[in-house]
C-alpha cells in the first residue's frame, strides 16, 4: 500500500518541525481526587520524513497527548504547533494539515467507501473535480474495488481499516497522527497497518503514532519518545535509548526507564 | 489539496446530506415512522367504519320474535297500530296469554300508583323478571301489552317490555317504540292540524342561530386537538433521526474522527439539527397528508371526521404558524439525545421529553383560556395557543410576534448548547466516567434524604398539623426537621469532599456541612433589601396565578388563617409561622440536603433539585410554584454567602411580612396608592441584588484549573 502522493515532495518547507510540542499539560477537574493530571510537562518533536513512536503503558497520557496535538483538547498549559500552525490558537489550522486516525475509530455503517471518502474530502474542501480524482487513485491504491460501493457495514474487519486509512488521508496531510492503529486488528490488517506507515516516510511526511506494542516500536520508529505518568522519560532511536540504558530490548530498556523515573521522583517526595 | 480553506457552508451541505443519506437508508426506522403510520391511517378509518356498518347492519336485518297481548287494544286503533308495526319488519309476533301479561302490568302499575308500599326496588326488580319469564320464553326477547286507558282521553296506553343486557332486545325495543312513536307524531300533528290549526300549546318559538362559520367551527375543533398531536408526531419522526445523528456517531465510533476534521463545533450542530429537524418534518407532513387525505375521501365515518367539515387549505396553512415551536421541539430532541451514548439511553429519554413537551402543550384543552403576551414566550404553550387562535381565525399579530421571537431565542439557545455539547473537550473529556462515578455517592445521599424529609412532611408532619390544628406546625417542625437535618449531614462524612469550587475545611465539620460558619455580610444584608421586593413580586404572582388556576373555595377556608389569627398574639403568630420555618425548614433543606447534592451534582442541577423537594413538601398545586421560587432564592442565597444565615434570615423576615399583612399591622402593598413606593422597593431590590451577587475576590484567587473555570 503505497500512498499515490508519495512521491511528490512534501508540501511544508523542512526548515521548522512537523511538530513540536513543549511542556504539554493536561488537567482534568475531578471533585473526587482534585485535580488529575494526565500530561504533565511533555515535550515532543518530529520532523517531516521521520516515523515517531509514542510508546508507553496504558494510561501513560498517549491519547490525550495525540488529541492536544490534533486541537480537539485545549493544552492547560504548555504550546503544541504542527506545521508551524498553533494548536490552541488555531485548531481549524490544524485539523487541515493533519489525518487522524485512532484503532478503535469505526465508520458510518449504512454509507459506502466512496461515500465516505467524498464526505471527508468535502469536510476538507477540497473541489469536485480533483476529489473525485483523489477517490478513484485511494480506491486503486488500497484495494477498494470490490467492496468501494458497498455498505461499511457488511465489510469485513481489514477491509473497514483500509476505508479508514484512505479516509485519513483523503486530504493528503503533512502529518498523520495514529493513535494505537493496530489495536483491535488481526495480524493481516496489522501488517497492511504497518506497511501504510513506512509508505509515508519515504514521501518525506511525518507520522507520529502511539503503542504500548514494543515490536511495532523496534520496527518501524526512526525516534521512539517513552512516556509515562504523562511525562517523557526518554526520546531518542533505539541505539541511543540502548546506549543510555545499557539494555539490549526494548521491554528492558522500557522498565530501566520507568525505574529510574520513579527512583529520581522518590527522593524528591 | 491540503491549501483550500474549507467553507462552512459547503460542509453545512455536506453534514446535511450524509446524515440525511443515512436516515433514509435506515429502512426499518423509516418504515415505523413514516411509512406505517400513512398506511394505517386509511385501515384504521376504513376497519372503523367497516365495523360499525357491520353490526348495524347484522342487528337491523336479523328477524326478532316478540310476543305480544293485544286483547285490551280497543277496536279502532287496531288497524293503524298494526299498519305501523309494519315498519319495525322482519318481526315474528307471538301471542300470550292476557291474564299473564295483565298480572304483570298491575304489578307495575301498583309500584308506580303508592311508592311508600312498594316493596325494596331490587326486590321488585326481580318479581318483575320473574313474572317477564313466564310469559316470555327464550327466543322472545320483548313483549308488548296494551290496555284501555284507565284514565282521560279515550286512548290505548302501551308498555313495552325489554332487558336492556341483550342486544336482541334491545334492538326489538327501539324498532318498535320507534315505528308507535312516529304514528303517534303524525297522528298528534294531524289532529292539532284539524282542530285547532296549529299548536296552541306553543308559548315562543325559540331557534338559536351560530354566528361562526362551518370553517372557524371546524377549526375550534381542531384547535382543540392539533397541538398535542404536532408533538406526538414531530417526536415521533425527530426522535429517531436524533438517536440516529447523535448517539449513533458514538456507537458507531465515528465521533473523534469527525472531531479532527475542520469544522467548527457550531456548523457541525447545526447540520445535524436541520437533518433532525428535516426528518421531522417529513414524518409529520406524511402523518397530517394521510389524514387529511382520509378525511378529503370521507374515509373517516361519522365520529372521527365530523369536526373538519368545510376547513379550507389556506387555513391549515396558517398552522405553519406553530413553526417555531417545532423547531424548539427539534432542539430540545437533540438537547436531550445528544447525551445518550447508545440508543438505549436514548430511548430512556424519550418519554420524560414527550411529556416535557405535551404538558405545556395541554393548555389548548381549556378553550377559555385567552392568549397573553407572557403565555405566548412560554415553550410549548405559546406556540399552542397560538396554532390554536389561527385556527379559530382570532390570533393576535402581537401574541404570533412574541410567540415566534422567543422561540427563535430559545432555538439559538439550544443551538449554543449543542456546539458546546459537540466539543472536544466536552465530547471526548476522558475522566467524565470517572468524575461521574466519584459523584454518585454524595448525590444519591442527598436525593435519598431529600426524599426521605419530603415523605416524613407528607406521613408524619401533616398527620400532627391535622391533630393539632394551631402548634401542630410547630411541634411538627421542630420535631421532623432539625434531627432529620443532623442525621443527614452526620452521615455525609462518608462520601465527604470539599464542595467544587469553593475554599474548604480539610476535614468534615458537622457544623460547616449543616452552613452554620460566619459566611458573607453583604448577603445577609443584601437578602433584607430583597424581602419588600419579593414581598409585593408575589402578591403580583399570586394574583396573575389565580386568574389561570383559580383557588378552590373549600382551600381559601381551610388556611385556617382567621381562627389563628383570633387565638394568638402577633409575637406568637410570628413564631409559628415566621421563626420556626426559617430555622427548621432551613436547617434541612439548605443545609443538610442541599450541602449533599452540591457535592454530587452541578450546582444548577442542585439547586433546581433543593428547590423541587421544598416545593413538593408544601404539597398543594397552588403553592408549588410560589414555594419553587422561594426555595431557589433561598438557595442563590446560601451558594452566594457560603453560609446559612442569610437564607434563615430572608425567609424570616419574608414569612414575617406575610403575618403582619395578615394582622394588618402592615398595610398590604397593593392596590393604587402603593404604586408610588415600587420605585423606592425596585431601587432597594437593585442594591440588595447586587450586595448578593457582586463578584467575589477571594474565589478569583483560589488556583482552579481550566476545566472549573469554564464550568464555574
Amino acid at each position: 500500500m503505497q500512498d499515490p502522493q508519495s512521491h511528490a515532495p512534501a508540501a511544508a518547507p523542512a526548515d521548522r518541525p512537523a511538530i513540536e510540542a513543549t511542556g504539554l499539560v493536561k488537567t482534568f477537574f475531578d471533585p473526587e481526587r482534585g485535580e488529575v493530571q494526565a500530561v504533565r510537562g511533555l515535550d515532543l518533536r518530529c520532523e517531516y520524513g521521520e516515523i515517531f513512536g509514542l510508546l508507553g503503558p496504558n494510561g501513560a497520557g498517549k491519547t490525550t497527548t495525540l488529541r492536544m496535538l490534533a486541537g480537539i483538547l485545549v493544552p492547560t498549559d504548555g504550546h503544541a504547533s504542527i506545521a508551524g500552525v498553533d494548536a490552541a490558537r488555531d485548531p481549524m489550522g490544524v485539523r487541515q494539515r493533519i489525518g487522524f486516525l485512532s484503532g478503535s475509530t469505526g465508520l458510518y455503517p449504512r454509507l459506502t467507501a466512496r461515500e465516505t471518502l467524498r464526505y471527508f474530502g468535502q469536510l476538507h474542501g477540497i473541489a469536485k473535480g480533483p476529489l473525485e480524482e483523489r477517490i478513484e487513485e485511494l480506491v486503486e491504491v488500497f484495494q477498494l474495488h470490490e467492496f468501494a460501493d458497498g455498505r461499511c457495514e457488511a465489510l469485513s474487519t481489514g477491509q473497514k481499516q483500509r476505508v479508514n486509512i484512505a479516509r485519513a488521508v483523503v486530504h493528503d496531510p503533512e502529518v498523520l497522527i495514529l493513535d494505537e492503529p493496530t489495536t483491535g486488528l488481526d495480524i493481516m490488517a496489522a501488517s497492511d497497518m504497518i506497511d501504510f506507515i513506512e509508505s509515508r516516510r519515504s514521501s518525506g511526511r511525518c507520522v507520529l503514532f502511539s503503542t504500548h506494542i514494543l515490536s511495532e516500536a523496534e520496527r518501524l520508529c526512526d525516534r521512539i519518545g517513552v512516556v509515562d505518568h504523562g511525562r517523557t522519560l526518554a526520546v531518542g532511536t533505539l541505539q541511543e535509548l540502548r546506549a543510555e540504558t545499557g539494555q539490549e530490548w526494548l521491554g528492558d530498556v522500557f522498565k530501566e526507564l520507568v525505574q529510574r523515573a520513579a527512583q529520581e521522583s522518590a527522593p524528591a517526595s | 489539496m491540503t491549501g483550500s480553506k474549507p467553507q462552512a457552508r459547503q460542509q453545512f451541505a455536506a453534514i446535511l446530506r450524509v446524515e440525511l443519506l443515512q436516515l433514509v437508508r435506515d429502512k426499518r426506522a423509516l418504515f415505523a415512522a413514516i411509512v406505517l403510520p400513512v398506511l394505517l391511517y386509511p385501515w384504521l378509518f376504513a376497519g372503523q367504519k367497516k365495523i360499525e356498518k357491520i353490526s348495524q347492519e347484522s342487528l337491523a336485518s336479523r328477524s326478532l320474535s316478540v310476543a305480544y297481548d293485544f286483547s285490551a287494544l280497543p277496536e279502532p286503533w287496531e288497524a293503524p297500530i298494526w299498519e305501523a308495526l309494519a315498519a319495525a319488519d322482519p318481526v315474528e309476533w307471538v301471542p300470550v296469554d292476557a291474564q299473564a301479561a295483565r298480572t304483570l302490568e298491575e304489578e307495575r302499575t301498583s309500584t308506580l300508583a303508592e311508592p311508600e308500599s312498594a316493596p325494596d326496588p331490587v326486590e321488585a326488580k326481580t318479581q318483575r323478571r320473574q313474572l317477564y319469564e313466564q310469559l316470555v320464553e327464550e327466543p322472545q326477547v320483548l313483549l308488548v301489552v296494551a290496555h284501555a286507558s284507565r284514565s282521560g282521553p279515550q286512548r290505548p296506553e302501551i308498555s313495552i317490555y325489554f332487558d336492556v343486557k341483550q342486544d336482541e332486545s334491545r334492538e326489538a325495543q327501539s324498532r318498535i317504540a320507534g315505528a308507535l312513536r312516529d304514528l303517534e307524531e303524525a297522528r298528534t300533528q294531524a289532529l292539532r292540524e284539524e282542530l285547532l290549526g296549529g299548536d296552541p300549546a306553543a308559548f315562543l318559538a325559540l331557534e338559536t342561530v351560530d354566528i361562526a362559520s362551518a370553517e372557524e367551527r371546524s377549526g375550534a375543533n381542531l384547535g382543540r386537538l392539533l397541538p398535542m398531536l404536532l408533538v406526538l408526531l414531530l417526536i415521533s419522526g425527530g426522535a429517531f433521526a436524533a438517536l440516529t445523528v447523535f448517539a449513533g456517531e458514538r456507537e458507531a465510533g465515528t465521533l473523534e474522527s469527525i472531531l479532527v476534521q475542520p469544522i467548527s463545533p457550531r456548523t457541525l450542530a447545526f447540520a445535524k439539527y436541520t437533518a433532525v429537524a428535516v426528518a421531522a418534518f417529513a414524518t409529520l407532513l406524511a402523518n397530517l397528508g394521510a389524514l387529511y387525505l382520509c378525511v378529503a375521501m370521507g374515509w373517516t365515518g361519522d365520529g372521527a371526521g365530523g369536526g373538519m367539515d368545510g376547513l379550507r387549505v389556506t387555513r391549515l396553512v396558517g398552522a405553519l404558524g406553530y413553526l417555531p415551536g417545532a423547531l424548539l421541539l427539534c432542539g430540545l430532541l437533540c438537547m436531550a439525545l445528544g447525551h445518550a451514548k447508545t440508543f438505549r439511553e436514548g430511548q430512556y429519554l424519550l418519554f420524560p421529553i414527550t411529556l416535557l413537551a405535551a404538558i405545556p402543550s395541554a393548555v389548548v384543552l381549556q378553550p377559555s383560556l385567552p392568549n397573553n403576551a407572557v403565555l405566548s414566550a412560554i415553550p410549548f404553550t405559546g406556540p399552542a395557543l397560538v396554532l390554536r387562535d389561527i385556527l379559530r381565525g382570532d390570533v393576535q399579530l402581537l401574541h404570533f410576534v412574541v410567540m415566534t421571537v422567543s422561540h427563535l431565542l430559545w432555538v439559538a439557545w439550544t443551538l449554543r448548547r449543542l456546539g458546546g455539547m459537540l466539543e472536544g473537550e466536552r465530547a471526548l473529556a476522558s475522566t467524565s466516567e470517572a468524575r461521574r462515578l466519584a459523584k454518585q455517592g454524595p448525590a444519591r445521599h442527598g436525593m435519598r434524604w431529600g426524599f426521605a424529609g419530603v415523605l416524613a412532611f407528607y406521613l408524619v408532619g401533616y398527620t400532627i398539623q391535622a391533630r393539632i390544628p394551631t402548634w401542630g406546625v410547630a411541634y411538627s417542625m421542630w420535631g421532623l426537621l432539625p434531627p432529620l437535618a443532623l442525621l443527614c449531614a452526620w452521615r455525609a462524612r462518608r462520601t465527604w469532599a470539599p464542595w467544587p469550587g469553593e475554599a474548604q475545611p480539610a476535614r468534615f465539620s458537622l457544623a460547616a456541612e449543616l452552613g452554620l460558619r460566619p459566611g458573607r455580610w453583604s448577603v445577609g444584608l443584601g437578602a433584607l433589601l430583597l424581602v419588600p421586593a419579593m414581598t409585593l413580586g408575589m402578591q403580583h404572582f399570586l394574583t396573575w396565578q389565580e386568574s389561570l388556576l383559580p383557588l378552590p373555595q373549600f382551600m381559601q377556608q381551610a388556611a385556617g388563617l382567621e381562627t389563628m389569627l383570633s387565638e394568638l398574639s402577633t409575637v406568637q403568630m410570628l413564631f409559628l409561622m415566621a421563626l420556626t420555618p426559617a430555622i427548621c425548614e432551613e436547617l434541612f433543606f439548605r443545609g443538610a440536603v442541599f450541602s449533599s447534592l452540591r457535592r454530587g451534582l452541578s450546582t444548577g442541577k442542585a439547586l433546581l433539585w433543593q428547590t423541587l423537594f421544598f416545593a413538593a413538601a408544601h404539597g398543594s398545586v397552588h403553592r408549588i410554584l410560589p414555594t419553587a421560587i422561594l426555595g431557589l432564592l433561598l438557595g442563590l442565597l446560601t451558594l452566594r454567602a457560603r453560609a446559612l444565615w442569610p437564607a434563615m434570615l430572608f425567609h424570616f423576615a419574608y414569612n414575617a411580612s406575610q403575618v403582619l399583612q395578615a394582622t394588618g399591622e402592615l398595610p398590604a402593598q397593593s392596590g393604587p396608592e402603593a404604586h408610588s413606593g415600587h420605585q423606592q422597593l425596585a431601587w432597594l431590590a437593585l442594591v440588595g441584588f447586587a450586595l448578593v451577587f457582586w463578584p467575589q475576590r477571594s474565589q478569583a484567587s483560589r488556583p482552579m484549573t481550566r476545566s472549573a473555570q469554564s464550568s464555574a
